[in-house]
C-alpha cells in the first residue's frame, strides 16, 4: 500500500514526473554509454593483435605504424623493399615473418596484399589462432581470403569473383580492373579489424598494379608495408628491435605491439576518464533536478501529509514515501537507459567497427553496469535526503488543522 | 471508565503560553462540545490530545484512555494514535488521487488489525453516512465538500476508535449540509459508542451534544495573551 501510494503520488503528478524522468534516463544513457564503450573499446583494442612479438615497418612514428599495421588506419607514407623482409625471415631469432602490403581497398574495405603464412601464425585475443569459416588459404596468385564482415556485407561465397580498387575509403576513383581475385576462403568472426579485410596475394596485388601501368604514383609493385614477426623466444625482442632500428640498407623501425597499444590506450585515457567525469557531473545534476521537482511539491503535500500523520503514519514512513517516489523514478529511468543503449548498440555496432576498427560488445550487462546503477540509486538517495528531511520534519512538527 | 484526563496541563509555543487548564476530564462515550473563539488554543488541545504535539516536560499531564502519554515515545504515540482515534479536520481531509475506497482504508494502514475484514465494511459505511455508492471508486477530489467531509467520517471511523476529533468540519458547509452533516456524524457516533470530541467556534452547534467546554473559561491563558 506505501508503495502503491508513491506510484499513484506520482502519477498524479505526472507531468513533472514524466520530464523528470527523461532527465535521468538522458544523463543515465551517457553515463552507461561512455562506460560501456571505454572497457568494450579497451577489451576490443587490446585483443586485436596477439602472439605477433614485433611489428616492422618503415621509420614513422610508433602509434602510426601500429594505426595502419594493425587497425588499417591510415595509409603507410613510405614502404619497405621485399628485400628487407627477405634478410630479415632469414634471421635465426625469427621464428616466422608475414608481409603485409597496403593501400587498396574493395568497396571501403581495406585489402591487404600478404602470404598464406598469415592464416598460420596471425593470432588475436588470448592466442587465437585465425579460423576459416569456410574454403582454405591461398592456393593460387588470384585467390582472395575475405574476413567474416566483408563476406556478410556483400553476401560473397567461395569462387565469387571481386576486384580491388585503387586507394582507401568508400570512393575510389579507379578499379584495378584488369585482374579479378576468386573468393578462396572465408574467415570465422574474429571482432578484430580481419574480419573487414581482404586478403590476397603478394604476387595477385603486384599483378594487379602492373597491368595498370596507368595510374600514376601507383605503389611501388613489390614493395610492402610492414612485417609481422614472430620470434623463437621472448627474450630476444628487445635485442631483435635494436638490431631492425639498425638496419643499414634502409630505415626501418620496429615496434612491440602490446607497448604500443597501451602507450596510445594512454593517450585515449584521459579522455575517456574526463568523459566519465563529466558524465557523472550531468547526472549528479539531474538528480538535483528530480531532488528540486519532490521539495517543489512538497508545499502542495502539507495537507496530504497532515492526513497521513492523523491515520498514525510516524515521521519516518513519510521520509521512505518520498524516498521512494524518487528511487522509483531513477529505477525506471536505468532500465529505460540501458534499454535504449542496448538498443542503439545493436544499431551502431557495425558503424562503429566499420569506422574506427573497434568492436563494441553489445553485452551492456556487466559489473560495470551494475556499479553505474548503484551509483546512481545511491546518488538519488542523497540528493532525494534533502525533500524526504523536509517532509520528515514537517511530519515531525506538523499540528493537526 | 474515563476516555481523557487532562492535568495541570501548560503548553507554550516558544515563551507564548497557550494552554494552561488546571484539569478536565471527559467520559466514555460522552458527545462533548469544545467552543470558543478563533486563537484561544483550540486547536493546540486537539494536537495535545491526538499526540500530534508532544509535551517537553515527561510528567502525568494527559491521560487517554488509561495511558499516560509521558511513558510512551513518538513512534508508540503514532501507534496509539492509529488504533484509538479518528480525527476530521475542517478540510482537505482526503489525499486527492486516491480513491474514496483508498482514502477509507489509509486508516487500517498503520493499525494493528485485520484489514481484509475492516475493509469489507467500507460499502456498509458509505451507506450509512449517506453517501452514493458508485463514488466509492472516484478519486476523492471528484466530490463535493459535504461528500468529502462524509468520506472523512468513514475513515476516521472505519478502525472502529474509542475516540472521535472533530476540527470545525462543517466550517466549509453550508447550513444545510451542516445539519445533516452534524446528524450523521452523532448517528454514528451513537451506533460505534464513540467518545466524541468536537471543536467549533459556532455556538448553534452546541444543541447537539450532552456537554458544552467553553475552552476560554477552562484555560487560564487569557485570550490576548494566546496566539
Amino acid at each position: 500500500m506505501r508503495l502503491t501510494l508513491a506510484l499513484k503520488s506520482l502519477h498524479y503528478r505526472r507531468k513533472s514526473v514524466v520530464l523528470t524522468l527523461f532527465a535521468i534516463t538522458i544523463s543515465l544513457f551517457l553515463l552507461f554509454a561512455v562506460e560501456h564503450t571505454r572497457h568494450a573499446a579497451k577489451a576490443s583494442f587490446t585483443r586485436t593483435i596477439s602472439g605477433t612479438d614485433l611489428i616492422v615497418g618503415p621509420r614513422t612514428g610508433p602509434i602510426n605504424l601500429l594505426l595502419y599495421s594493425v587497425f588499417k588506419i591510415g595509409v603507410p607514407a613510405n614502404t619497405i623493399s621485399m628485400t628487407s623482409f627477405d634478410v630479415l625471415a632469414a634471421n635465426k631469432q625469427v621464428k616466422w615473418a608475414v608481409p603485409i602490403a597496403l593501400g587498396d581497398s574493395h568497396h571501403g574495405f581495406p585489402v591487404v596484399g600478404t602470404t598464406a603464412d598469415l592464416f598460420t601464425y596471425f593470432q588475436y585475443g588470448q592466442k587465437q589462432p585465425l579460423k576459416f569459416r569456410a574454403g582454405q588459404p591461398f592456393t593460387l596468385d588470384t585467390d582472395a581470403v575475405i574476413g567474416a564482415e566483408v563476406a556478410t556485407h556483400h553476401n560473397y561465397a567461395i569462387g565469387d569473383t571481386l576486384h580491388l580498387h585503387h586507394g582507401v575509403g568508400h570512393v575510389s576513383f579507379h578499379e584495378h580492373d584488369a585482374i579479378s581475385f576468386t573468393v578462396a576462403g572465408i574467415l570465422a568472426p574474429t571482432g578484430t579489424p580481419i574480419d573487414q579485410t581482404v586478403h590476397v596475394t603478394l604476387a595477385g596485388l603486384t599483378l594487379a598494379h602492373d597491368k595498370d601501368k596507368r595510374i600514376a604514383g601507383s605503389q611501388e609493385s613489390n614493395n610492402i608495408s610492414a612485417i609481422y614477426i614472430g620470434l623463437q623466444s621472448k627474450i630476444g625482442t628487445l635485442l631483435m628491435q635494436r638490431a631492425v632500428n639498425q638496419y643499414q640498407a634502409e630505415p626501418l623501425m620496429s615496434i612491440i605491439p602490446g607497448v604500443v597499444l597501451n602507450e596510445l590506450w594512454q593517450l585515449v585515457g584521459f579522455v575517456e576518464t574526463l568523459l566519465l567525469g563529466i558524465a557523472w557531473l550531468i547526472v549528479l545534476s539531474t538528480c538535483i533536478g528530480l531532488a528540486t521537482m519532490l521539495l517543489a511539491s512538497m508545499r502542495e503535500r502539507t495537507q496530504e501529509l497532515a492526513v497521513l500523520r492523523s491515520v498514525g503514519a510516524p515521521p519516518s514512513v513519510i521520509f521512505w514515501l518520498i524516498q521512494a517516489e524518487a528511487l522509483v523514478i531513477t529505477l525506471v529511468a536505468t532500465l529505460l537507459s540501458l534499454t535504449l543503449l542496448f538498443v542503439s548498440l545493436q544499431v551502431t555496432n557495425t558503424w562503429v567497427a566499420e569506422t574506427f576498427g573497434i568492436f563494441i560488445d553489445s553485452n551492456i550487462f556487466t559489473i560495470h553496469t551494475l556499479w553505474i546503477a548503484l551509483g546512481a540509486i545511491s546518488a538519488t538517495f542523497l540528493t532525494a535526503c534533502v525533500p524526504a528531511i523536509s517532509a520528515y520534519k514537517q511530519a515531525l512538527h506538523m499540528t493537526l488543522n | 471508565m474515563i476516555a481523557i484526563a487532562l492535568k495541570q496541563l501548560t503548553f507554550s509555543y516558544a515563551t507564548t503560553p497557550i494552554i494552561d487548564i488546571d484539569s478536565l476530564v471527559i467520559d466514555n462515550g460522552e458527545r462533548v462540545f469544545i467552543a470558543g473563539p478563533s486563537g484561544c488554543g483550540k486547536s493546540t488541545l486537539l494536537n495535545l490530545i491526538s499526540g500530534t504535539l508532544t509535551l517537553p516536560q515527561k510528567d502525568e499531564h494527559i491521560t487517554v484512555l488509561d495511558q499516560s502519554y509521558a511513558q510512551l515515545t513518538a513512534r508508540q504515540l503514532d501507534r496509539f494514535r492509529a488504533h484509538n482515534m479518528g480525527i476530521v479536520f475542517q478540510q482537505f481531509n482526503l489525499i486527492g488521487y486516491l480513491s474514496v475506497r483508498e482514502n477509507i482504508a489509509l486508516s487500517t494502514e498503520f493499525h494493528p488489525c485485520n484489514k481484509t475484514a475492516l475493509l469489507a465494511t467500507i460499502p456498509a459505511l458509505i451507506a450509512q453516512l449517506q453517501l452514493p455508492a458508485h463514488i466509492i471508486d472516484q478519486p476523492a477530489n471528484t466530490l463535493s465538500i459535504g461528500q468529502q467531509q462524509r468520506v472523512a467520517i468513514a475513515r476516521a471511523l472505519i478502525h472502529k476508535p474509542s475516540i472521535l476529533i472533530v476540527d470545525e468540519p462543517t466550517s466549509a458547509l453550508d447550513e444545510t449540509a451542516t445539519g445533516s452533516f452534524m446528524q450523521t456524524l452523532l448517528a454514528m457516533c451513537d451506533k460505534h459508542h464513540t467518545t466524541l470530541l468536537f471543536v467549533s467556534h459556532d455556538l448553534r452547534l452546541a444543541s447537539y451534544f450532552t456537554r458544552t467546554i467553553a475552552l476560554n473559561e477552562i484555560n487560564r491563558v487569557t485570550h490576548s495573551e494566546a496566539r
